[in-house]
């Protein structure tokens, strides 16, 4: 009860303050304007993607008559999808690139990475509602509460309120409550109007399921937030103190935290260089079949294996294409060999990403980007499922025209030529991202440990609260 | 009401507080003298709670301190040398909320005659405390104090900063309260209003409690003399 009476008195005095009044402002302006841009941006880029992935298909249907493996070297692009949840967090989209190339013997890396047409400022982060809520909201917090005890105490009010004979809980409680109703005063209209973004391009049901624990996760995040704020206040003797000490805290775990654990997990775990890994790559392809060069010697030995198993003298004998089958051989070690390195890659990122999400522990910031980029497809593995996805139609489709290479064409008919109708009918592209269960379950871990933080940080206080020094 | 025994302070090598032994009843005002560090709001603030004392026991209305903490301070009322409470609130909503939160919810007429009671009318308790002077503040601490109808008053250096019609006020209102059976004890600079108000006069030195005298026995010369060759 003692502390509901606070939480009021708490709210009371914050709301008749120019301080919350102008931060509330600022604030508000800002996200008013993060959610216009982000959704700028996402409709932009939801158009471009959904055209030039519809191009691209119109491309390949399109194409000249070719003979079926010319197509595979004529190759297609497909495109990450984007969901409607990245307008609120961009993750790392501006870093991975969304757009691939697939042709045959070939796996290429993702293009088109948007920070490449920017000017250097801009990599300091854009102005997108998860910015806001992550960065700027803790600030404001921050702002609002530094002197929420620290204050108290250099007034003397904190002696008063003791020797009215308040319990050191239903201060914390109070004052908890009355910061919280003040954050959330502005945060859910802010959350709201960000539903409002998600509902115009209409989402499906999981979009919402991710958006109502995307916000959940904010919440708990800037409830970590006022936790702190109000310990470091009850610690400080002074205000100002309270206010220099929170600013490096904020400083550390919103801004120096991201940059400090992804370059300790790069250094502990370092990847190859380019050359490296390239020239690693190139030996492999070399020492294999190469479907292009029957002289090579593993070539030579696959085909007096297979004139063996089928009982002929020469290639032109065989119950099918030889040019076919040995293109598909030359696929299949290709495709092996990329992946073998790709997957060698793809471990040591998994390394650093083991690495990135257990230091994420230092930093409440670190668990709901974590969380939040994942719960909006904009994050590492919804990149790394699309890339898999993308290279097992690849695999298919060169395969789909091996094969017809390998059963409908005569050995040596280089000239035979599919049209458009073939070329129509070859497989499509239908990639729709990782399900919401998936999603969830790799977004769980993080908003488990936010959620641990919550409760950690709100027991720290109590016991800071416990033994408050009204002097 | 207000007891202590050997109760004793020390930072460190320097004593705070120096076994100091007390009783005061109900309907005793009891005033503690001395210089600046002489030990009075170390007296004070072990009373309340705010320090743990190094040995001895402080008990009002009959239970520890620092063994009941909360339930004490149901006994007690405190007045601080300066009260600064909320600016951005005005009178009335500061003596309701102090209220509020030692337990009491009261009517609006009611707010109204504490506020009468320590020296203010309605017009100047509806301002907001930014507007007020130091002396009115005073007597919105002085009204959140009577307001909690205490048994126990504990005062630090009430009256400084007010001006002598104020202060006169505030000493009226002091034995009103004592003749309605609140035992107070009050550190203070102030020679002349201890000894018009207190029943019994303390002078402290270097944590302390000196000597001890009836109030009514000196005058005020007398006492300024016995305070000036202690202390």
């Amino acid at each position: 009860m003692k502390a509901i009476i606070i939480a009021r008195q708490e709210l009371r005095s914050i709301f008749r303050e120019r301080r919350f009044q102008a931060a509330a402002a600022i604030l508000s302006i800002l996200f008013a304007l993060s959610v216009f841009g982000a959704w700028d941006y996402y409709a932009s880029n939801e158009k471009q993607h959904a055209e030039a992935a519809r191009t691209a298909r119109a491309h390949w249907d399109n194409q000249e008559d070719k003979n079926p493996h010319s197509a595979a070297h004529y190759g297609t692009f497909v495109f990450k999808p984007v969901y409607p949840l990245s307008f609120f967090d961009r993750g790392i989209d501006a870093f991975t690139g969304n757009t691939l190339f697939l042709e045959g013997h070939v796996m290429h890396e993702a293009k088109h990475r948007a920070v490449a047409d920017r000017s250097e400022l801009s990599r300091l982060g854009a102005l997108t509602p998860a910015f806001v809520l992550g960065i700027l909201f803790p600030l404001f917090i921050i702002v609002l509460g530094f002197g929420s005890i620290a204050s108290e105490r250099e007034s003397g009010n904190l002696r008063i309120l003791l020797a009215q004979g308040l319990r050191p809980a239903d201060l914390f409680f109070g004052k908890t409550l009355g910061l919280g109703v003040v954050v959330l005063s502005l945060a859910l209209p802010f959350l709201l109007l960000g539903g409002l973004g998600l509902a115009a391009p209409g989402a499906g049901a999981e979009d919402w399921q991710r958006y109502g624990l995307m916000s959940a996760g904010y919440l708990i995040y800037l409830g970590c937030f006022i936790h702190l704020t109000l310990i470091v206040s009850a610690f400080a003797q002074r205000a100002n103190v309270a206010l220099v000490a929170l600013l490096g805290i904020w400083i550390a775990m919103c801004l120096i935290s991201p940059k400090a654990v992804a370059d300790f997990a790069a250094w502990s775990h370092p990847t190859p260089s380019w050359q490296a890994y390239q020239e690693a790559l190139q030996y492999d392809l070399k020492n294999g079949v190469d479907g292009h060069d029957p002289s090579a010697e593993y070539s030579k030995k696959l085909e007096e294996e297979t004139l063996k198993k089928h009982g002929v003298s020469t290639v032109d004998s065989l119950p099918f294409n030889w040019d076919g089958f040995i293109m598909q051989k030359g696929e299949e070690h290709e495709t092996y060999v990329f992946q073998k390195h790709k997957d060698a890659l793809l471990a040591i990122y998994q390394q650093q990403q083991n690495l990135l999400e257990a230091s994420a522990l230092l930093s409440p910031y670190l668990l709901v980007n974590l969380s939040s980029q994942r719960l909006a497809g904009t994050d590492v593995h919804t990149f790394h499922n699309f890339l898999a996805a993308a290279e097992k139609y690849r695999v298919a489709l060169v395969g789909e025209l091996n094969n017809d290479l390998m059963l409908n064409f005569k050995y040596g008919d280089w000239d035979g030529k599919r049209d458009k109708a073939f070329f129509a009918s070859n497989k499509k592209f239908e990639y729709r991202g990782p399900a919401f269960r998936e999603v969830w379950q790799i977004s769980r871990p993080a908003m488990a440990l936010l959620f641990g933080w919550y409760l950690l940080s709100g027991l720290l206080g109590l016991f800071v609260f416990q033994r408050i020094k009204p002097i | 009401m207000i007891s202590a025994r050997h109760l004793t302070k020390k930072y460190g090598d320097h004593t705070a507080l120096d076994n100091l032994t007390l009783d005061i009843q109900p309907g005793e005002i009891f005033c503690l003298l001395g210089q600046n560090g002489a030990g009075k709001t170390t007296t004070i603030n072990c009373f309340l709670g705010f320090t743990q004392p190094s040995s001895g026991q402080a008990w009002i209305h009959g239970e520890d301190v620092v063994q009941a903490p909360v339930t004490t301070k149901k006994h007690l009322a405190y007045l601080p040398e300066v009260v600064m409470l909320y600016p951005n609130l005005s009178g009335i909503e500061n003596l309701e909320y102090f209220s509020r939160l030692a337990g009491f919810r009261y009517e609006r007429g009611e707010l109204l005659a504490f506020l009468e009671a320590a020296g203010l009318n309605e017009q100047i308790g509806q301002r907001r405390l930014s507007t007020y002077s130091k002396g009115m503040r005073q007597k919105i601490g002085i009204a959140i104090a009577m307001a909690k109808k205490a048994k126990a008053l504990f005062l630090d250096e009430p009256t400084s900063g007010l001006d002598p019609k104020a202060s006169n006020d505030f000493s009226t209102l002091l034995k009103e309260l004592a003749k309605e059976g609140v035992a107070v004890l009050m550190a203070t600079h102030d020679i002349f209003r201890a000894r018009e108000v207190a029943t019994r006069i303390g002078i402290m030195r270097e944590g302390k409690l000196v000597s001890v005298h009836q109030g009514d026995a000196l005058t005020a010369n007398e006492l300024e003399k016995i305070y000036l060759e202690t202390v």
